[in-house]
């Protein structure tokens, strides 16, 4: 009954090769993104290997290696990100760190192509927010008004008991349908590739529920006594408010009731507390560097113009100094996210962006928790080299290439 | 055609909406949109220019508070450029959500743009900013497919068709007057960025320019919609079926079909990683030149050259500070290096945007979204010219800088002298310029082409529409 | 051709061998007829022999394959804008504008045949001379009956003050009140100096007020009847009955 209507038939068609297609430009990305990240980490090792190789026997200034080490930084991502790319389509899937302030460094390379990443991703999340509503209101905006244009109805309501229960049952047809046509490629793609199940059962749990959503919207906006033509149109109203308007709207309201200025103050402030270090007395550097770093407070002391116990110490203090500047930053960018989520109790296409997001781990979280990994990664390095520089010991090729790792596993 | 009768169907057209209260509901929603997304576009366009002039006047303060230092210190303090917010930006922000606003202007590197709104922002960013652009561009055609999708083909569903030809009506002044109606609707939604234009027009002729080329290609574009839409309507049997054509054509035109271009473009021209070209950078200069190194061939010709020069055997014996020669030298080295390696990376993009570009053939509403940010001054090619410029200024600080090292400092004891606080004043650091509409201009022209194409296609369509409904 | 030149002045519409077809389904074949002018004038014939083809052939709507239509002693296919300057059609499901009232569509309509600036009193004049109730005239139409809808595209016809009135089955649909309201309706107009033609299928009332007519099969002219007197209307009437049967059996 459904599939003879030719209207319908080439909209499940259409949304099933979309799914797959998303499928798959959602999983080259991701495949590009984790490229790109072996290729820059490879390319950062080997560099690090050069570097080990020219050490003489004797080992060489530890300073000097750690001020021309950098260190491969790697956003993560799991067999699932592929059903929404979210932020990483902007987010720079490797950065590089070395021991010298970390917040001159952390926002680094942010150099994606605007007009590309403006447009918004074409991924499996797009397919299931924008187009998996359309293909409901599609499917279900004349169950009954097309009985009544065909002149049907009357004999049905003769013959139906219940036309509410026949009205209801065929929309569940139709809904299943709908279903079907999104999720068979993913549930292909899934059991190909051998993906996790119990994200499979979130994804599926999610678009049940956002399929049930519009499916009865589109029944409930379209009575038999209105003609097919009005009951799309009212169903097209309320996706273009709930899919386009409102989560756009709450976007511009966010960024505007929640500023964030701070991210350009973390560069400016850091840039002045290292530059003003080589103009104040280095006891005032130290002074802020051995409150946390007591152990080394008892070393010698610097007296000449230049030591690299001295530098690497006030760029860390700059580090210090910016800590309250980062976390209201991170204050900030964390109370955007929240707002967003308490949208989606108005409109539930923000509510399965979000989870496909949160599924797919490609918010803003993941973004904080990379930063975090990243500051512990720093943290590590550093008191690995400190030994060296503060005991001014020189640093053997053994030592050097015993220095940490970024883990790429993330500590939330 | 006669006027007078075209005259009657654009009036009794408008009549029969302003009767129709689902049509009365979805003007003023949209009304209603169009002005909220003017307002709160305006107003985040405005806060963020007013951050970025206060930071600007903060990187000042922090620049002329400078103590007397030795030059380079300067070299590594650096300076900050914000990039201006452009006058339509709150029209239509383009890229301005994406795009890094400020850049640290350093010596032997160039840094990348930072702190975009969209690397701080909530999962909502993928759902795009309703400004009057995206009104415009994207929910004006829909709303025009709801009011026109019955033109006509209500008229054949109620007979009415044959009513309105027996009464003497030509097919053309029927097809024309509904698309001149449609088109009159569409062109009242103009009436916000008519409003923006006219008070750039009092501010700059600049920012004239650009809003009269943003109003003729919206204007082309609501055209193409209302002549596709009231031909569409004209020729197929039911209502019904003419909602769903509209609709079909609308989601691969506006929702499905930029995301698809986009993507496909980005996987075609592989961008290189960030490290990737400071890693190239750095190795490449090695390659050239190592000035750290004693050693260095080129350096150590270089040095030869100099001495040669100025008829002395040691460096210590020049007339200047060969320390700060060096640096000169090794500062133009790198930002060649550095400038070849970016110039790709933007050729990468600039071929990525084309691709979206040339695929704009197939979808107007692509042509119309390439030449609003360009007009608007927020596509890449502005924002390149702001990376190109403070590139310049870079190169230009640095140097100048170099120069005071050069000329002011002596070889010997090279790093524990300072010069006086004053020169800083004195180094050249030209505020940021954005550049005329010229800058975009084969993208305005190409954009411009497709949718004069378009509308050719589009009004050729309305007169195949009214010869096949006389036909009958 | 001579022959249309001297019956000019009473003939208004000529027919001469017409042909037409939807693809390959050919609906009229050979269709000769002549209509004089002062006449009521009805064609009969059973479902699908043609008879709302043939209107939309004389409105010019659909091109004739072969053949010619004159009205006026205009060519329908060369002068087709002309010939509607001349024709007011009312079609079996008359629409109007829900949304307008009935003075608005009126005023519509006549926009459309050319004339923009109507004066109101000839506008009352035709919607009193068709019996549309003052009360009506300034409401939305979405509230008129099929009888009202008719009477108000007959007013237009009274306002464009068109010489012939086409009407495809004005009686369908219609209670026997509203059936004998429209044909002293129809009279009245004859009076005016209109001609109507008609097409029906109510035996009744062809033989009621129809001056000729013509039964219509396949595409052809079976027959033609003129000068129907009252003495022998109900011989007529069985002859017709006896031809609808034969085409329910054909």
């Amino acid at each position: 009954m459904l599939l003879r209507d030719r209207m319908c038939a080439l909209a499940l068609i259409f949304m099933f090769l979309c799914s797959a297609f998303a499928i798959h430009q959602g999983n080259q990305s991701i495949a590009k993104l984790s490229a790109e990240r072996d290729r820059v980490s490879a390319l950062l090792a080997a560099q690090n290997s050069d570097r080990a190789n020219d050490i003489p026997e004797a080992g060489a200034d530890a300073g000097d290696l750690a001020y021309y080490s950098f260190y491969a930084a790697t956003d993560s991502s799991h067999a699932w990100s592929f059903i929404a790319l979210g932020n990483r389509s902007f987010e720079p899937p490797v950065q590089r760190i070395r021991m010298l302030g970390l917040q001159g460094q952390l926002y680094d390379g942010q150099v994606q192509n605007p007009e590309i990443s403006a447009v918004g991703s074409f991924d499996f999340a797009f397919i299931a927010v924008f187009l998996l509503p359309l293909l409901c209101i599609v499917l279900g905006h004349n169950v009954l008004s097309s009985e009544r244009e065909t002149g049907r109805l009357a004999l049905l309501q003769a013959c139906a008991k219940q036309l509410n229960t026949l009205a209801l049952r065929r929309a569940c047809v139709r809904a299943g349908c709908a279903f079907l046509a999104i999720f068979l490629p993913l549930l292909g793609f899934a059991i190909f590739k051998q993906l996790p199940a119990l994200p499979l059962l979130y994804v599926m749990l999610a678009l049940l529920a956002y399929t049930a959503f519009w499916t009865f919207a589109a029944l409930w906006l379209a009575p038999a006594h209105r003609s097919s033509a009005v009951n799309a149109v009212r169903g097209l109203t309320l996706w273009t408010l709930l899919v386009l308007v409102l989560p756009q709207l709450g976007q511009m309201l966010i960024n505007q009731l929640i500023p964030v200025p701070q991210g350009k103050q973390i560069a400016l402030a850091h840039r002045q507390s290292v530059a003003s270090a080589w103009d104040i007395p280095k006891h005032d550097s130290f002074k802020v560097f051995f409150g946390a770093h007591p152990e080394w407070q008892n070393t010698a002391p610097v007296l000449v113009r230049f030591h690299w116990k001295w530098y690497f110490a006030f760029h860390h203090a700059a580090d210090m100094q910016l800590a309250k500047t980062v976390e209201d930053f991170e204050q900030r960018v964390r109370e955007r996210q929240r707002a967003a989520d308490a949208l989606a109790f108005l409109s539930p296409s923000i509510a399965l962006q979000a989870a496909l997001e949160i599924i797919a781990d490609s918010r803003i979280e993941r973004v904080l928790a990379k930063r975090k990994a990243i500051l512990e990664f720093h943290t590590q390095l550093r008191r690995y080299f400190y030994p060296y520089i503060f005991e001014e010991r020189l640093m053997t090729q053994v030592d050097f290439l015993k220095a940490p790792k970024f883990n790429v596993a993330l500590k939330r | 055609m006669r006027r007078s009768v075209i005259t009657a169907i654009v009036y009794t057209q408008w009549q029969r909406w302003l009767r129709d209260r689902a049509v009365l509901s979805l003007a003023v929603c949209m009304s209603v949109l169009l002005l909220c997304s003017v307002w709160l576009s305006v107003q985040h366009a405005r806060s963020q220019a007013e951050q970025r002039t206060v930071m600007q006047a903060a990187a000042q303060a922090d620049w002329d508070a400078q103590p007397d230092r030795h030059p380079h210190r300067v070299v590594h303090f650096g300076d900050f450029v914000y990039k201006p917010v452009q006058f339509f930006a709150g029209f239509d922000p383009g890229v301005e959500l994406y795009a890094g606003s400020s850049v640290y202007l350093e010596g032997h590197r160039q840094n990348s743009a930072n702190f975009s709104e969209a690397s701080q922002s909530s999962s909502l960013q993928q759902f795009g900013a309703l400004s009057p652009a995206f009104v415009l561009q994207t929910l004006l055609p829909l709303l025009l497919i709801f009011l026109g999708f019955s033109s006509i083909s209500q008229e054949r569903e109620a007979g009415l068709l044959t009513q309105l030809l027996a009464s003497g009506a030509a097919s053309t002044e029927l097809i024309v007057g509904q698309f001149l109606a449609l088109l009159s609707a569409a062109l009242i939604a103009l009436i916000p960025l008519v409003a923006l234009v006219l008070y750039a027009w009092v501010g700059s002729a600049a920012d004239a320019l650009r809003g009269a080329v943003l109003l003729l290609g919206y204007a082309a574009y609501a055209s193409i919609c209302a002549a596709i839409i009231t031909c569409v309507a004209s020729q197929v049997r039911s209502t019904h079926a003419a909602l769903m054509a509209c609709l079909t054509l609308w989601v691969f035109a506006c929702v499905a079909g930029p995301r698809l271009a986009s993507q496909s473009a980005s996987a075609a021209f592989a961008a290189p990683n960030w490290v990737e070209i400071e890693v190239a950078a750095e190795t490449k200069l090695k390659q050239i030149g190592d000035s750290h190194d004693p050693n260095d061939p080129y350096f150590a010709e270089f040095k030869r050259r100099t001495l040669a020069e100025h008829g002395v055997a040691r460096v210590e014996d020049l007339p200047f500070n060969y320390g700060g020669l060096l640096m000169q030298e090794g500062e133009r080295m790198t930002a060649e290096v550095f400038n070849t390696l970016n110039t790709e990376l933007q050729a990468q993009f600039a071929a990525q945007n084309q691709r979206v570009r040339n695929v704009a053939w197939l979808n107007p509403m692509m042509a119309l979204s390439a030449l609003s940010m360009s007009a608007a001054g927020t596509d890449y090619a502005h924002h390149a010219h702001f990376l190109r410029a403070t590139e310049v200024r870079r190169f230009a600080m640095i140097q100048a800088l170099n120069k005071i090292h050069t000329e002011h400092t002596t070889f010997v004891s090279d790093k524990d002298q300072r010069v006086s606080a004053s020169f800083w004043q004195k180094t050249p650091r030209p505020a940021y310029q954005a550049p005329g509409i010229g800058i975009a201009q084969p993208i305005l022209l190409q954009s411009a082409l497709i949718l004069l194409v378009w509308l050719a296609l589009a009004l050729g369509l309305l007169r195949w529409a009214a010869n096949r409904l006389a036909r009958g | 051709m001579s022959a249309i030149d001297t019956t000019l002045a009473s003939t208004l519409v000529q027919i001469d061998n017409l042909h037409f077809s939807y693809g390959n389904q050919a609906v009229l074949h050979g269709v000769n007829l002549s209509i004089a002018r002062g006449q009521i004038y009805a064609i009969l014939g059973g479902n699908g022999a043609g008879k709302s083809t043939l209107l939309k052939i004389m409105l010019g709507l659909l091109n004739p394959g072969a053949g010619s239509v004159h009205v006026n002693g205009l060519c329908v296919q060369r002068n087709a804008e002309a010939i509607r300057a001349q024709i007011a059609y009312v079609p079996e499901l008359v629409a109007v504008y829900p949304l307008l009232s009935g003075m608005e569509n009126l005023r519509y309509f006549l926009a459309l045949s050319g004339q923009t600036k109507p004066n109101s009193a000839s506008l009352e004049a035709a919607l009193h001379a068709v019996g549309l109730s003052e009360a009506a005239w300034h409401q939305r139409s979405s509230g008129y009956s099929k009888g009202m809808r008719q009477k108000l595209v007959i007013a237009l016809a009274l306002a464009r003050k068109t010489p012939l009135l086409l009407l495809d089955e004005p009686s369908s649909g219609l209670d026997p009140a509203a059936t004998a309201e429209l044909h002293r309706l129809l009279r009245s107009l004859q009076q005016r100096g209109l001609s109507v033609v008609m097409v029906t299928h109510d035996l009744l009332a062809v033989t009621e007020i129809a001056d000729a007519f013509c039964f219509l099969r396949k595409g052809q002219v079976l027959q033609e009847f003129s000068h129907i007197s009252g003495a022998d209307s109900f011989g007529q009437l069985q002859q017709l009955q006896q031809l609808y049967r034969m085409d329910v059996l054909a």
